[in-house]
C-alpha cells in the first residue's frame, strides 16, 4: 500500500469523471434544480428550514453521485485492479474522492441557497468545522453502502437509499443541531461535545469500512 | 446434522425459558402493589405556621378500615415531623387527616413541600412527597397560639414484609412493564450480539452455517425490537399521555429498527448464497456499529423524557427494588432463551429447506 497508488487511483477517478462530463453536469443540474424547486415552493425560508433543507438536498444529491462510484467498473476492470492494487488503496482513494465530491455538492448547495434565500449563519467557523467533519462521515457511509449495493445482485439507487439513509441519520441529527447553533437558532454551550461525537463516529465508521471492504472486494 | 448444532436439539434450556416466562407472566402480573397514597385533596394549597387544615387522603391498595388505627405525619426535613391531630377513616381507601402547624419560626423564607407519611399495622408505611406546600415564615402573627410541636423523629414502624411491588405515582400498575419493555430491549441487544458474533465468524471461516445463524439471530432481535417499541408506546400512552413523542430515544430506536429492516431487504435482493452471506455479514457488522451511537450515545447527550437519558434516572434506586428484581432478571433470561429458541427454529427450517432444494434439483 503506497500513497503513490492512492494518488494514481484518485487521478483515474478524476479522468473517468472528466470523460463522463455528462454525469458530473447532471449532478450539478440536479442540485441546482432542487434548490430552485425549493425556492419556488417556499419563496422564503426561516433559519431552521434553511438548515434542514441544505442537508437533505446534500443527502439526496450525494446518494445519486456516490452510487455510481462503484458501478461503472466492469468485473474485468475490477479483477485488474484487484491484481495490481491493495484493497485498502482502492477504498481510501474512493473515500477521498467521494469526500471531495460531497464537499463540492455541499458547497454548491450552500452557494445556491445563499443566492436564493440569503445566509443566516452567524458563526462560520463552527458551521464549517461541523460540516467538514460531518460530511466525511456521511460520505464514508455512502461509499460503503455503494460498495455493498454494487456487489449485490439487484443493486439500485433505491436499495442504496434504503440502506444508507437510516445509517446517515446519526450524523444528520448532530449536524442539524450544531449548524442550528452556528445560526444562533438554539443555545448550546456544549457544542464542542457534538463535534467530538461527530469525529468519534467518523473514526468508528472509517475503521469498520477499512476492515470490511477487503471482504466485499474479494468477490 | 452438524455436530455443533447438538445443543439446539436439547430441550432443557427451552423448558427453562418457558418456565421462567410463565413465572414472570403469572408472578409479575398477579403480585399486588404496595399500599400507597394516590392523591391528597385540601382546601388550601399553601399553608402557614399556626394554621389548621384537613387533608383528604386517597389511598391505593390500603386498608385504613381494618384496624382503624392509622397514624399520619407530615415531614418537613429529617428532624421535623408533625403528627396528625385527628384521623377520620371513611373507608379502606379514604381518610381525612387534620393537622395543626406549630407556631415556631424558621430562619429561611423558602416554601417547601411537606411529605405525607401514613402508617397502619396491616399496610406499613405509605409516602407521598410534596403533599402540601408549607411557607416557612420569618414573621409570625402573634395572635395565633397553639400547642402543636414538631417532633424530631418518627416511632419505629413494623414494616409489611410480604412481596409487593413498589407503588410509584404516575407509574402505578404499569411498573410491571419493566419485565417486558426493559427486558425485551436488553434481550434484543444480547441477541444482536450473538448475530454480530456469527457475522464476524462467517467472514473469518466462510462457513454458511454462521451466515444462517447470524440472520436467524437478527430476525429474533428485530422481533424483540418491534415488541419493545410497542410495549414502550403503550407505556408512554399511560405515563406521558401519547403513543409516540418526538423524544430522541424513541426516534433513535425507530431508526435502529429501520436499519435492521433494510438488512432483510438486502438479504432478499440477493439470490446467490455466498454473495448474500458476504454482503449481509458486512452490512450487519456496519449496522451494529451504527446502533450503538443511535441507542446508547446520542440519547444521553440531549434532553429526553425517557429514563436513563438527559439526566433522568434509569434502573436503580427505588425504582427497581428487590421485589421487582425477583421477576426482572428471570424475565431477561427467559426472553433471551426464547429468542435463541426462535432463532434456532428459524435456522433449522432454513437448513431443511436447503436440503429439500438440493434433493429436488438432483
Amino acid at each position: 500500500m503506497t500513497v503513490k497508488h492512492i494518488l494514481l487511483l484518485l487521478k483515474k477517478e478524476a479522468i473517468i469523471e472528466s470523460r463522463n462530463a455528462h454525469t458530473f453536469a447532471s449532478i450539478i443540474l440536479f442540485t441546482l434544480t432542487t434548490v430552485f424547486l425549493v425556492n419556488k415552493s417556499f419563496n422564503q425560508l426561516a433559519g431552521m428550514q434553511w438548515n434542514g433543507l441544505v442537508w437533505i438536498i446534500l443527502l439526496f444529491a450525494s446518494t445519486n453521485s456516490i452510487f455510481k462510484s462503484f458501478t461503472p467498473e466492469a468485473s474485468k476492470t475490477k479483477l485488474y485492479y484487484y491484481t495490481i492494487y491493495h484493497p485498502l488503496e482502492v477504498i481510501i482513494s474512493k473515500l477521498i474522492y467521494n469526500y471531495i465530491f460531497s464537499l463540492f455538492i455541499f458547497g454548491l448547495t450552500y452557494v445556491a441557497f445563499t443566492f436564493f434565500f440569503g445566509n443566516p449563519i452567524k458563526d462560520f467557523t463552527l458551521f464549517w468545522t461541523a460540516s467538514l467533519v460531518g460530511i466525511f462521515g456521511i460520505s464514508t457511509v455512502f461509499t460503503f453502502v455503494a460498495a455493498i449495493t454494487a456487489s449485490s445482485d439487484n443493486g439500485s439507487v433505491l436499495i442504496m437509499s434504503v440502506l444508507s439513509l437510516p445509517l446517515t441519520l446519526p450524523f444528520l441529527l448532530i449536524l442539524i443541531k450544531t449548524t442550528a447553533v452556528a445560526m444562533r437558532l438554539i443555545q448550546d454551550s456544549s457544542v464542542g461535545d457534538d463535534i467530538n461525537t461527530l469525529i468519534g463516529l467518523d473514526l468508528l465508521f472509517l475503521g469498520i469500512v477499512l476492515i470490511l471492504f477487503n471482504e466485499l472486494w474479494k468477490s | 446434522m452438524d455436530k455443533r448444532d447438538k445443543w439446539m436439539h436439547k430441550s432443557y434450556w427451552k423448558v427453562l425459558g418457558v418456565v421462567l416466562f410463565v413465572y414472570v407472566i403469572i408472578g409479575g402480573l398477579s403480585t399486588p402493589l404496595k399500599p400507597g397514597i394516590a392523591n391528597v385533596t385540601s382546601e388550601k394549597s399553601l399553608v402557614y405556621a399556626g394554621q389548621s387544615f384537613t387533608l383528604g387522603v386517597e389511598g391505593y391498595n390500603t386498608h385504613f378500615k381494618v384496624d382503624g388505627k392509622i397514624q399520619a405525619w407530615l415531614k418537613l426535613d429529617s428532624s421535623h415531623f408533625l403528627k396528625a391531630k385527628n384521623v377520620e377513616v371513611i373507608n379502606d381507601n379514604t381518610a381525612n387527616l387534620s393537622f395543626t402547624l406549630p407556631t415556631i419560626s424558621f430562619e429561611s423564607k423558602a416554601i417547601e413541600g411537606l411529605t405525607l407519611i401514613t402508617y397502619n399495622e396491616k399496610d406499613g408505611t405509605a409516602i407521598l412527597p410534596d403533599a402540601i406546600s408549607f411557607s416557612k415564615p420569618s414573621k409570625l402573627d402573634s395572635n395565633i397560639t397553639n400547642d402543636a410541636i414538631w417532633v424530631s423523629s418518627l416511632p419505629i414502624f413494623t414494616q409489611n414484609t410480604s412481596i409487593m411491588f413498589p407503588y410509584r405515582n404516575i407509574l402505578n400498575e404499569t411498573i410491571r412493564n419493566t419485565f417486558f419493555h426493559v427486558a425485551l430491549w436488553l434481550a434484543m441487544v444480547i441477541i444482536l450480539l450473538a448475530g454480530l458474533y456469527h457475522a464476524i465468524l462467517y467472514l473469518k471461516t466462510r462457513d454458511l452455517r454462521h451466515d444462517k445463524l447470524s440472520a436467524a439471530y437478527n430476525t429474533s432481535a428485530i422481533l424483540y425490537g418491534i415488541l419493545g417499541l410497542v410495549t414502550g408506546s403503550v407505556w408512554a400512552k399511560y405515563t406521558w399521555g401519547t403513543w409516540w413523542t418526538t423524544d430522541v430515544k424513541l426516534n433513535m430506536a425507530a431508526i435502529a429498527m429501520l436499519i435492521y429492516l433494510a438488512y432483510f431487504i438486502l438479504r432478499g435482493s440477493n439470490t446467490d448464497f455466498d454473495k448474500r452471506a458476504r454482503i449481509s455479514a458486512a452490512y450487519s457488522i456496519f449496522s451494529f456499529a451504527a446502533l450503538i451511537p443511535l441507542i446508547f450515545i446520542i440519547p444521553r447527550m440531549t434532553a429526553s423524557l425517557h429514563p436513563g437519558n438527559g439526566g433522568n434516572p434509569a434502573l436503580g434506586g427505588e425504582d427497581l427494588d428487590h421485589t421487582l428484581r425477583l421477576f426482572f432478571y428471570p424475565s431477561i433470561i427467559s426472553f433471551i432463551l426464547l429468542g435463541v429458541w426462535m432463532a434456532t427454529l428459524n435456522y433449522r427450517t432454513e437448513v431443511l429447506n436447503e436440503k429439500q432444494q438440493l434433493k429436488s434439483q438432483n
